[in-house]
């Protein structure tokens, strides 16, 4: 741990909230599922069943105008286009509020259509009309709570994030089960807006946050939509794809197989929807990403990934070995009470399972192409999603029979992963393989991490002042860099006495310039400010400095100081 | 960082060679503390002095402080890039560079 990185520090730091994030709706709708089952009996369950591909489609909606808007915010930051990233979250936010006043109407206004659409049962349409009282506010809430949600996660403020969640999580349960025991289904209902609005409050406390790099701009522009959507189309297209799949495969094991062979198919695709956990790594790691990605820093994408990849690898296999371990809990969570429909589920679990390894790293590196290469990950998408899975199931389901099937799951992935990495290179080169790192291997970086420590300071000052002069800087430009180093790193050590914080200094070379780029966690400070208190000698001399230096910016970035300074060569 | 320390009668002067920084800064604190006492010309050598930060203005301005009780102090041979520095801050103004 002593020797991680700053940008690491920040990815584990962000991991947690990060995975939290991404399945706290779906725990939400599996905690109403589970209280109502509980509560109101098994026709509930089943009105239940029927709601969730609602709950999904609102969530695919707040999941489109989130994930592409915080993409193209951490990329600006990282441009230092303060003006246009603070466009991108303030079109996020209308658009939030736009899309959730539509799905108000609609749900409140089209209930009797959505119902039509539903056709349910004489027994189940008492809980669904009852659902649908409260749903509509829900549905006002959700888009605004996955924008918010995605930025204050991207501007790093994961105390807050972690807070919401565990409200959500925690008080939707307590809400559900105590109101659904007063007002059955409504009363269920009404404890997920409750909760979803507390956790909205909860969110938005984040703007009273010093750290808060967030600003509303209005803004509305359909190019910048579509710049924004572009980024969300192979997230949104996921849910077309899982859908197809399930039906293909639905229909392919009604044919060639018996009814049990479905349930186990059905708790297969309610398993597969847990998986959605990988994705926060990537969440964690993208903000970081986009920044460098923005400074066109090779070295600083490298060495995060290298964690990040480690952290896929042990995540999967942590995965693969509770879903191994615990394949019988599962069975039982999903209400299968024939012993040999027990046996044979736990055994397809266990041996699916042996894909998922795999099936992190796929979606990982799917997400990472999201960026530079839409339609490449847009082709993966379609491969890990729908074409290999088809596939190779079938193939292997006509094969081998109900075990050809399950180890069909397990070999998807694998397969997707192999075919992809091999397109990958016969598309783009070897050299290029896996990062699209060549264009940013042209420049020429440095890149030093350091814990802020005055041995440390000075010692980095000494390694910059080094590849400066490799690098053809006149001495006084270099001076200026030292002193910029040590005079700005010492006095964040005094800002923060008492307690241990971490930097990183790059050093971009250009033909001409030479970039320096500092950041470090601890109190937040723009010691660019030209109007900065001065109250010691240090103060003064870094005062003086910013003074002569035109070329600097201080962005407040995934809560963290980043101080940026170009100096020309001679 | 080195320091050669001179003394003739009254007259003291620090050579110092390599960078007068927050590390080193303490180390010539330390020496000019303990050697001030009758001596009325104190002279800094920066011939060989090749980076100087607020820390070590620090140290040369309690010095000069202490000068202007007992007598005089010059700092010698300031290479370009210090002179900067020491224009910069305006430090050139409080201290005789000669």
């Amino acid at each position: 741990m002593q020797n991680l990185s700053f940008s690491v520090r920040r990815f584990f730091s962000l991991l947690l909230s990060a995975s939290a994030s991404i399945v706290v709706w779906l725990v939400t709708i599996f905690e109403d599922t589970l209280v109502s089952s509980h509560l109101l009996g098994e026709t509930a369950l089943a009105a239940y069943t029927h709601i969730v591909p609602i709950y999904s489609f609102m969530l695919f909606i707040g999941t489109a105008i989130a994930v592409g808007s915080s993409v193209c915010y951490t990329y600006e930051i990282g441009k230092l286009n303060k003006e246009r990233a603070y466009e991108f979250f303030g079109q996020a936010v209308i658009l939030a509020i736009i899309a959730g006043c539509i799905l108000l109407g609609v749900n409140t206004i089209g209930s009797g259509l959505v119902l039509g659409i539903m056709n349910p049962t004489a027994d189940l349409a008492p809980y669904i009309n009852q659902f649908m009282k409260w749903f509509p506010w829900v549905s006002l809430l959700i888009p605004l709570s996955c924008v918010l949600m995605n930025m204050v996660q991207a501007d790093g403020d994961t105390r807050i994030v972690n807070f919401h969640n565990g409200i959500l999580i925690i008080g939707n349960f307590l809400l559900s089960w105590i109101l659904g025991g007063k007002y059955g289904m409504e009363g269920i209902v009404l404890g997920t807006f409750i909760s979803s609005l507390v956790g909205l409050i909860i969110l938005s406390l984040h703007f009273f946050q010093k750290q808060n790099s967030l600003r509303f701009k209005f803004h509305l522009n359909f190019k910048d939509v579509l710049v924004a959507f572009r980024f969300s189309a192979v997230e949104a297209c996921e849910y077309l794809y899982l859908a197809l799949l399930t039906f293909l495969l639905s229909q392919f094991v009604t044919r060639y197989f018996d009814e049990n062979t479905l349930t186990t198919l059905s708790v297969m695709f309610e398993g597969l929807e847990m998986t959605v956990i990988f994705g926060g790594i990537w969440q964690a790691a993208e903000p970081l990403i986009n920044i460098y990605r923005a400074e066109e820093n090779a070295v600083g994408i490298r060495r995060l990934m290298h964690y990040v990849n480690g952290t896929a690898f042990f995540e999967g296999l942590f995965v693969t070995i509770g879903a191994f371990v615990c394949a019988p809990l599962l069975v039982l969570l999903f209400h299968i009470q024939t012993p040999e429909l027990q046996n044979s589920t736990a055994a397809a679990i266990r041996i699916a399972s042996l894909g998922l390894l795999a099936l992190a790293f796929v979606n990982l590196y799917n997400n990472y192409y999201l960026h530079e290469h839409p339609w490449f990950a847009m082709f993966i998408s379609v491969m890990r999603n729908l074409a290999v899975p088809v596939t190779v199931i079938t193939l292997m389901g006509i094969q081998f029979g109900k075990t050809g099937l399950w180890a069909g799951c397990a070999l998807a992935p694998i397969f997707t992963l192999g075919l992809c990495s091999l397109i990958f290179i016969l598309k783009f080169g070897r050299t290029e393989f896996p990062l699209f790192l060549n264009e940013f291997d042209q420049n020429c970086y440095y890149q030093f991490d350091y814990p802020m420590t005055p041995a440390a300071i000075v010692s980095l000052r000494d390694q910059v002042a080094k590849s400066l002069t490799i690098e053809g800087v006149s001495p006084n430009i270099r001076m200026k860099a030292m002193l910029l180093i040590e005079e700005m790193n010492m006095a964040f050590i005094e800002k923060n006495k008492g307690k241990m914080h971490y930097g990183e200094c790059s050093l971009l070379a250009k033909e001409n310039s030479v970039s320096l780029i500092l950041k470090n966690s601890g109190k937040l400070l723009d010691m660019t400010n030209l109007e900065m208190s001065v109250s010691n000698l240090r103060a003064y001399m870094v005062t003086s400095l910013m003074v002569y230096q035109e070329k600097r910016a201080y962005v407040l970035t995934t809560s963290y100081n980043r101080h940026v300074f170009e100096f020309p060569k001679i | 960082m080195e320091i050669v320390k001179t003394k003739e009668n009254s007259s003291l002067t620090f050579a110092l060679e390599g960078r007068l920084d927050t590390m080193t800064a303490p180390q010539l604190e330390a020496e000019v503390n303990n050697s001030l006492e009758g001596v009325t010309d104190l002279a800094f050598d920066f011939a060989k002095l090749v980076y100087v930060s607020s820390a070590g203005l620090r140290v040369l301005l309690a010095a000069q402080k202490k000068m202007n009780k007992q007598g005089k102090m010059e700092v010698r041979n300031v290479c370009p890039e210090i002179k900067e520095v020491l224009d910069v801050t305006g430090f050139s103004d409080i201290l005789t560079i000669v």
